[in-house]
């Protein structure tokens, strides 16, 4: 069994190591090497058990491809942010780097849970996890007024939502009497629905969707994405929203006979979301603000795959939340990069990259091509992988929208890539770029145009793990 | 397996543009050569094409079939046809002519030619292949550089004004597109992207068609350009350096009738029943609407681009007459513009290089200066105007055959907008290349040989297919005649 949940057990012991090095004086310089190499550890240890099967804890904890796919992922993840973090980051962070390491691999251990949480008090305990250190992590920088702010912020909505999340649950508990998703599964089939139950569904789905940024719960987004030093925004925007997408999923795939019902809702919600963030995102002249509000949008295009409630529509959102995590990933990247070099996250600080650091500049007009949804890029296929799934449903118009809102957002993505390409830079020299992130940008340029013309490998596992999750 | 020649015409350039993207930028001539001999060995393999294309059988043919995503019915199909060879052929002309016409280039030229021969590959890749995924990626790639290319490499204080709303525009109409594309594959219920598949096999009850082709009418309509999604067109040509305009009029706007023909008509033929008077009205203001505003025009190069507005109406009209000699017409003025266009912008672009103006108020005697250009654009403005002996002629005459005994008073109307034509080119070659010299040119050269060979090359090939039409008639008449077969079962 230990087998089984050794990527847990490893990145418990992780975060308690970097919790015992806080009270020595270790360098940032060691620590953040440590901080590498057990994050490259954890990725080497969860592809590992990407095989394994088996349930756990008296049916409350599953492993299954699914729950490690996503584990996978998280791993990646975090491994990218921390491998963001250099010496030039904040004095804050960099003084108290080992507690900031402790709560990033507590936060991954508690979105790791959530892929496995089969039982709904392990669902929310390891949702709590996740979310109060990250409400930690957004406040970190205590001596800079927004990113206080950013925190308390983040923290009541979010308490908010886990509360009415409760609230919801304790209604379904009402009619279930038990707290495992899977008895919950067998007994939504055989019962009678009514409006109270549909009521306590939709309270039950507020965390996740806080998780996501869809709407209405999506309003922390902006401040906190702009608050938080940017690798946190990065982790928040990528790593966190795919284990919301995760929980989702499995939600949507066990009570789908309740949820199926609700269709219209959620997809007016989803047309909502989607609609809202690239309408309000065409005015943002701070970057990190912007992609706030995109990543509502994105948030959008995920939830229609997802409420399709077919098997097509499921994977294609894994696709593509897989390829947004890199995608994003890369426009954070060179963003903290920028931020780094010139202290600034404006529109305007980007003026002239494609002179400065082409490699970066190209990697960044790539990404950002490619969440707006143009081919030949990664982001197009993902999209009409999802629309071609809720198009097999007869959504026309619903993919009508969704089209014309990606026209949109590729307006305000211009946008960031015309200061990088348009204007000359204010000064002359070069910026410097380290051998990581140089590997990163060729990584990431090939991995957009490639996964975009021949997405069968990154489908085929998606396709995978979601057979798994069906089960 | 037979020697792939239509991915060879896909992978030449874009290793081209790998090899361009691996040159330092200080390289200049080494990155111009690299992209003259890629796009050279492309126009070898379309010639070939061409050439080597069996006109006996018919169909599609060089047919490249690879499984791609089986279970999305999404495979790699590369084939061409009678429609499809000669626009593979007028890219590969638009795009080695091009290359050459922007030998001056010196800022950035390592992105610029990156940038340009990208695009044309998404072109080629349009035109040659038979999946709609694939059709959806290579229908946006081809977009997608103009913004980049007229926003930095064009010419007029509005370009980025102009860049934005081509690309907008357009992205505004592909969205249309893949929206009609997913639907097509719903509603066929056969689980492929096929395209050929498709044809054989689809049926689409009447009341889809009609949503659908109104879909793809919005669509293609934009790109086409068609009233009232034109506004882009004559503002992006204006803007764009003389090789992205070439490209962009020559062959960039035939997506927009290509994309009907191949997909929307054959297809949905009863959806063309429910809309072909719709089509035929806005083609009516394309083509009296284009050819009035042209006169008022200063900038030649919007003369030009509302002239094409006017023109590409041609190809709308004779697409709405549903006959065979109209669509065949419509066919070929596709063809016949896009090397007409290319000559223009390319002779506008070797008189701009040394008067950097462009506006005819301010020019005068040019030809006394540059007899060259002014021959090449002369020769463009009589092949423009419909000239016989010149292909438009042909194409027009079709056009307005079918157009006159389908709609007479509709087609008497388009035929007098050629007086209109007429009156703007004559008038515009007489206020700036005849006429007093205006003191200021007096100092100017003529372009040089080497300036001269695109042009001559365009010239060669409007004269050869204006003369002998049915080089590309034929090819293309092979496959109007499925399509109007499949209007008259309706």
């Amino acid at each position: 069994m230990i087998s089984y949940i050794l990527p847990e057990i490893l990145t418990f012991l992780m975060a308690v190591f970097f919790l015992l090095t806080a009270f020595k004086k270790v360098s940032m310089e060691t620590i953040h090497k440590i901080g590498m190499f057990f994050s490259l550890i954890n990725i080497l240890i969860v592809f590992f058990t990407l095989n394994l099967n088996g349930n756990f804890f008296y049916g409350t904890y599953k492993i299954d491809f699914f729950s490690q796919s996503i584990k996978l992922i998280l791993a990646i993840g975090l491994f990218f942010v921390i491998f963001m973090a250099d010496k030039r980051i904040e004095e804050t962070i960099k003084k108290n780097y080992s507690e900031f390491l402790f709560f990033l691999f507590s936060a991954n251990l508690g979105m790791m849970m959530l892929s496995s949480a089969l039982e709904f008090i392990t669902l929310f305990l390891s949702l709590e996890l996740s979310s109060y250190t990250m409400f930690i992590l957004v406040g970190f920088l205590k001596n800079r007024k927004i990113s206080a702010e950013a925190g308390i912020k983040y923290l009541f909505i979010g308490a908010v939502a886990s509360a009415i999340t409760l609230y919801g649950y304790s209604i379904i508990f009402s009619y279930f009497g038990d707290t495992s998703l899977q008895a919950m599964r067998i007994g939504s089939m055989f019962l009678v629905k009514d409006v109270i139950l549909y009521i306590g569904f939709i309270f039950f789905l507020t965390a996740f969707f806080f998780k996501l940024a869809i709407l209405p719960f999506s309003f922390w987004a902006p401040d906190v994405y702009q608050g938080a030093s940017t690798n946190v925004t990065a982790y928040i925007a990528t790593v966190s929203k795919v284990a919301g997408v995760a929980v989702l999923l499995r939600i949507f795939v066990y009570f789908f006979p309740i949820f199926v019902d609700q269709e219209k809702i959620l997809i007016l919600i989803s047309i909502l979301t989607m609609t809202f963030g690239n309408l309000v995102a065409v005015q943002q002249k701070e970057l990190k603000r912007l992609l706030a509000y995109s990543s509502i949008a994105q948030a959008g295009y995920m939830l229609v795959g997802m409420i399709m409630f077919n098997k097509s529509g499921m994977a294609s959102t894994l696709f593509y939340v897989a390829a947004y995590l890199v995608m994003n990933f890369t426009v954070f990247l060179v963003i903290d990069q920028v931020e780094k070099e010139k202290g600034s996250t404006e529109l305007t600080a980007l003026k002239g990259l494609s002179q400065k650091a082409p490699l970066l500049s190209l990697a960044l007009l790539l990404a950002l091509l490619s969440l707006g949804g143009v081919p030949p890029f990664v982001g197009f296929t993902g999209k009409w992988f999802i629309f071609s799934s809720a198009i097999n449903k007869g959504y026309l118009t619903l993919v009508l929208i969704a089209f014309l809102n990606s026209v949109v957002s590729v307006y305000y993505y211009l946008l960031v890539a015309r200061q990088a390409y348009l204007f000359l830079p204010d000064e002359s020299e070069k910026m410097k770029v380290t051998v990581p992130v140089r590997v990163y940008s060729y990584f990431a340029i090939v991995f957009i145009i490639a996964m975009g013309f021949y997405p069968a490998p990154l489908l085929n596992w998606a396709e995978k793990a979601i057979r798994y999750l069906v089960g | 397996m037979n020697f792939p020649i239509l991915s060879s015409i896909l992978i030449v350039p874009t290793l081209g543009v790998l090899l361009i993207l691996f040159c330092k930028p200080e390289q200049k001539t080494a990155i111009r050569v690299i992209s003259l001999i890629a796009t050279g060995i492309t126009l070898l393999l379309a010639i070939s094409l061409m050439v080597t294309y069996d006109r006996k059988v018919g169909g599609y043919q060089f047919m490249e079939f690879i499984p791609w995503i089986p279970q999305w019915g999404i495979n790699y199909i590369l084939a061409v046809d009678g429609l499809s060879i000669p626009l593979v052929f007028l890219n590969a002309i638009a795009i080695f002519t091009g290359v050459l016409a922007s030998w001056h280039i010196e800022d950035r030229t390592k992105e610029f030619y990156a940038l340009l021969i990208f695009l044309a590959t998404g072109v080629f890749g349009v035109f040659m292949t038979q999946d709609l995924f694939f059709f959806a990626i290579f229908y946006e790639v081809a977009v997608l550089p103009m913004y980049l290319l007229i926003a930095i490499w064009g010419s007029g204080k509005n370009r980025e004004y102009a860049a934005f709303k081509l690309t907008l525009m357009l992205f505004f109409g592909s969205a249309f597109v893949m929206g009609g594309i997913l639907y097509l594959y719903k509603a066929a219920g056969l689980n492929t992207f096929n395209l050929m598949e498709l044809k054989k096999l689809a049926q689409y009850p009447k009341e889809v068609q009609k949503i659908l082709f109104l879909l793809f009418f919005i669509g293609f309509g934009s790109i086409v350009p068609s009233f009232p999604m034109h506004t882009w067109s004559p503002e992006g040509h204006a803007c764009a350096p003389t090789a992205v305009s070439m490209l962009h009029a020559g062959v960039l706007m035939k997506l927009g009738g290509y994309g009907l023909l191949r997909i929307a008509i054959p297809l949905l033929p009863s959806g063309l029943h429910d809309w072909a008077l719709l089509m035929m009205g806005l083609s009516m203001c394309n083509i009296v609407y284009g050819a009035f505003t042209a006169i008022a025009q200063d900038d030649m190069k919007f003369m030009v681009g509302f002239s094409s507005v006017s023109h590409m109406g041609m190809v709308l009209f004779g697409i709405s007459t549903m006959t065979l000699t109209g669509i065949n017409g419509a066919a070929f003025q596709m063809f016949a513009h896009g090397l007409v266009t290319a000559l223009y912008f390319s002779s506008i672009g070797v008189m701009y290089n040394k008067t950097h103006t462009r506006m005819i108020s301010e020019l005068g005697g040019i030809a006394n200066v540059m007899p060259r250009a002014a021959f090449f654009f002369a020769i463009a403005g009589m092949a423009g105007l419909g000239l016989p002996g010149f292909a438009p002629f042909v194409a027009e005459l079709m056009v307005f055959i079918a157009g006159v005994s389908k709609y007479p008073m509709y087609g008497i109307i388009a035929v007098i907008s050629v007086v209109v034509t007429a009156f703007y080119i004559i008038r515009c070659i007489q206020r700036t290349y005849f006429g007093n010299t205006n003191p200021k040119w007096k100092e100017l050269t003529d372009a040089t040989n080497f300036e001269v060979v695109p042009l001559v090359i365009l010239v060669i090939a409007l004269f050869v297919f204006g003369m002998y039409p049915r080089l590309v008639l034929d090819l293309m008449q092979m496959e109007t005649k499925n399509i109007i077969a499949k209007l008259a079962l309706m």
